[in-house]
């Protein structure tokens, strides 16, 4: 035990750390009751740029299929 | 809890580490030091694993063909990439979810199925390609590719099913540890350093100027270093391991260090095929480049280029494989986790055996078409990422779900807005180049 401090004020200067998978698990921020995210103007806009980016990828797709047979 | 916590003496004698007696500055430091190499892993993991086959077939072709001309665009996009792997780091700190499950539920099924099938086929696809390059250096170094590709699959196989997620992370770390061969490799080369340096920092077009093949190159490098897959494997990995809030800043600086270990084993790649343009030697694959080499490099130098990309094509393999079978458990609501026994999560190892598997018999059919499925994973990549990433920025953005603490600031959303309209147009660029020959071809 002579590695350990022998006053309070010396204690402050020890730290532990546990490796994260011996830490107690935490409380984390996703939760199944969540549900769907908000479809805000953001969202919105997003997804329909999303849409129209992968209608016009599976056009070209289906262009090669096409060509191709 | 007393991680990351100044402790007692009575604490101190409960916890995991036996604490020395040392001066404040001194145990800080060691302190951080021991947290970091404690949360280290999954960024450089996923960072490493990225140089896989298809990356050094891109990056020594690049060199073979424009000299160093094209370093630039690999510093650009060094903070390109940890700016989006920083972002599932985050989430996956935040949520303990991978991102395939936070698609699922956040945005519904028929998005979470779409994301779920792009990926497992663009990743099963890409496996094909990592086990078509351990035929490769299997034929370059004598051995018949019956052999060395099951033996890869069963390797690979064992590698996951230890029950240990620390075994695991500690095997795949010796893994990419083994990538300093590609800084011995470069030496060897000797490359003119002053060229390099300059074409490291100023971006310049090659020579022949701007052709529809330069542009193509362009791309692939840049849909080599952010593949879909990263970002799934990344968060699951975080998620995996469990790191808890306290550590985002650790796993910030493993994602970093990851990001800045990729550019430079990439510049290595260059170099190496660099030096195939200053000989003016025909290229054709990283293997024949190999024994194309082996003059200046010598024998030893000529296996070490081979059995360091076989060690790309296993690491590859492994995070690609891994990041199907955590993607494909989250969703089925499986128990996802490298610390469980085969017994305990035989759905998530099912999956993993499965892709590795499938992905290796492919590769030993007579005459399987290579060439069509690496158009396709081109193809399904340029789907796949741009939705990835969009999604990933909106769940970066849902103040329902993260709060103030975990969402992106106004800076952040600038900069990932302006990297994912970037992907936009390159991920359609290399899907269209591979869909329609001939597009670019008013470049030429």
């Amino acid at each position: 035990m002579s590695d350990y401090p022998s006053s309070d004020s010396d204690a402050s200067v020890f730290h532990l750390t546990v490796h994260p998978l011996d830490a107690a698990p935490e409380q984390k921020l996703f939760h199944p009751e969540l549900g769907r995210m908000a479809l805000t103007p953001r969202v919105k806009v997003a997804l329909f740029i999303l849409q129209g980016y992968l209608g016009v990828m599976v056009l070209l797709v289906g262009w090669r299929l096409i060509a191709g047979t | 809890m007393m991680y990351l916590s100044s402790v007692t003496t009575q604490e101190a004698a409960k916890g995991h580490l036996v604490p020395r007696q040392v001066g404040r500055r001194k145990v800080a430091w060691r302190h951080r030091l021991s947290h970091f190499l404690m949360v280290a892993g999954p960024g450089l993991i996923v960072m490493i694993a990225d140089n896989d086959a298809g990356a050094i077939s891109t990056y020594t072709e690049s060199g073979a063909r424009y000299g160093t001309s094209l370093l630039w665009v690999l510093v650009l996009l060094l903070p390109v990439t940890y700016f989006v792997q920083e972002m599932v780091a985050r989430l996956g700190i935040a949520t303990g979810e991978g991102l395939a499950s936070i698609i699922y539920e956040r945005f519904g099924v028929w998005w979470g199925r779409f994301c779920l099938a792009d990926l497992l086929l663009v990743n099963f696809l890409t496996l094909v390609t990592e086990f078509a390059a351990v035929a490769l250096v299997a034929r370059e170094l004598g051995y018949p590719p019956s052999v060395a590709i099951p033996m890869a699959a069963i390797g690979l196989i064992l590698l996951v099913g230890t029950g240990s997620y620390r075994r695991w992370e500690r095997m795949t770390l010796s893994l990419c540890g083994l990538n300093i061969a590609w800084f011995v490799l470069a030496i060897m080369v000797r490359p003119d350093w002053g060229s390099a340096a300059f074409d490291s920092v100023v971006p310049a077009i090659p020579h022949g100027g701007i052709t529809g093949d330069l542009v193509f190159l362009v791309v692939a490098i840049v849909g080599t270093t952010i593949a879909p897959w990263q970002l799934f494997f990344q968060q699951s990995c975080v998620a995996d391991k469990r790191l808890r809030f306290a550590d985002l800043k650790a796993a910030r600086f493993d994602t970093a260090i990851g990001a800045i270990a990729i550019s430079l084993f990439a510049g290595c790649m260059m170099l190496i095929g660099d030096a195939m343009f200053r000989g003016g030697l025909r290229y054709e694959d990283p293997a024949q480049m190999a024994t194309a080499l082996e003059p200046l490099i010598g024998r030893f130098g000529r296996i070490a280029l081979l059995m360091s990309m076989l060690n790309a094509a296993v690491l590859g393999a492994t995070a690609i494989s891994l990041s199907s079978a955590w993607a494909w458990g989250e969703v089925m609501g499986w128990k996802t986790t490298l610390q469980a026994r085969l017994s305990e999560a035989p759905g998530f190892y099912s999956v993993y055996a499965l892709c590795t598997a499938a992905a290796a018999g492919l590769t030993l059919i007579p005459g399987a078409p290579l060439q069509e499925i690496i158009l396709w994973v081109q193809v399904l990549a340029g789907i796949m990422l741009p939705a990835a990433i969009v999604f990933l920025q909106l769940l970066l953005n849902d103040h329902e779900m993260l709060g103030a603490r975990f969402v992106n600031r106004p800076w952040n959303n600038a900069v990932n807005w302006t990297v994912i309209a970037l992907l936009f147009g390159l991920s359609f660029v290399l899907a269209a180049r591979a869909l329609l020959p001939a597009w670019p071809s008013f470049l030429s």
